[in-house]
């Protein structure tokens, strides 16, 4: 095996080192907004670094070059698609949840009305 | 000829060499068949486009200061990737610390930008960093949840918005302000 074989094997095991702690963050945060910080972000690194990875195997070929263009599409698409789903949330009145685990109203809050 | 104008050839010119480097990339096959059907395809995609392009380049309010310096991409792009990298670690540890450390907070502020098209590079680089999210944009007003505090840290203290303006040659230090940091959603 060679180095540059074990540089992608490290940069592919990082990538769904991310992807994976995307998905937990998914089902451990608490609300709408901070999942889409799990699923829109983690994946952003974690696709890049996979592709990385593949470029990486595959070397200086027409493939790498494919796979770059994938790069720079998913770069684009994907915090465009994130931010407009939060803004169509936004936008219909789902309010975000903040500390203190409650639905939404904090003591403070409670103490204002 | 007006300057307007040129840019505007410029720019569809440029747009159909993409356009046909794309296709050459995409099928790499060199053979006259492949390379005059891509031109074919580039050159209708090109023409299809030209109403968008005019639209791109007479209207005053997307066409103002429109000089993206490709250089400065080169140094942009880098400089946001190691950002990404950073915050992406920061939310890994939120994500896995048993009591997940997270105070989300929505923050408002208003940033001084050349153009639409530096608006959208910016929305799309807090997006992309992990830790906060672009709710809104309306005018110049920018609306973004933060997953922590270390989130938007590079935000209000300008940083981020800084090395947009800068891609268009604003050096300026302060084009952020009126920045509000809200922790209930009621008043925003």
């Amino acid at each position: 095996m060679s180095g540059l074989h074990v540089a992608a094997l490290v940069v592919l095991a990082a990538g769904s080192f991310f992807l994976l702690v995307g998905s937990i963050g998914l089902l451990r945060f608490p609300d709408f907004y901070s999942r889409c910080h799990a699923t829109g972000k983690s994946d952003t690194l974690g696709v890049m670094l996979l592709v990385l990875g593949l470029i990486l195997v595959e070397g200086f070929t027409l493939n790498s070059a494919k796979l770059l263009l994938i790069l720079t599409f998913v770069g684009l698409t994907n915090p465009t698609a994130t931010h407009a789903l939060a803004r169509a949330a936004f936008q219909i009145g789902l309010k975000p949840r903040f500390r203190r685990h409650d639905s939404g109203t904090s003591p403070e809050e409670k103490k204002e009305d | 000829m007006s300057r307007v104008k040129k840019a505007f050839l410029k720019g569809t010119l440029l747009q159909f060499a993409v356009l046909l480097g794309l296709w050459l990339l995409l099928s790499g096959r060199i053979d006259l068949f492949h390379v005059s059907a891509g031109v074919f395809s580039a050159l209708l995609v090109t023409l299809m486009h030209v109403r968008v392009n005019r639209h791109l380049y007479f209207d005053k309010g997307i066409a103002a200061g429109r000089s993206l310096r490709v250089v400065r991409l080169a140094r942009y792009i880098p400089w946001l990737l190691k950002q990404i990298v950073l915050s992406s670690l920061q939310v890994a540890y939120a994500v896995l610390h048993p009591r997940m450390p997270i105070n989300p907070s929505l923050v408002r502020f208003r940033v001084r930008l050349p153009n639409i098209t530096a608006r959208v590079i910016l929305g799309n680089s807090i997006t992309l960093t992990p830790g906060t999210l672009t709710l809104r944009i309306k005018d110049d007003e920018f609306l973004v949840h933060s997953l922590m505090e270390a989130s938007h840290a590079g935000l209000i203290d300008g940083s981020l918005p800084r090395h947009v303006a800068r891609l268009y040659g604003d050096k300026s230090a302060d084009i952020v302000s009126e920045v509000k940091i809200f922790h209930k959603a009621r008043h925003v």
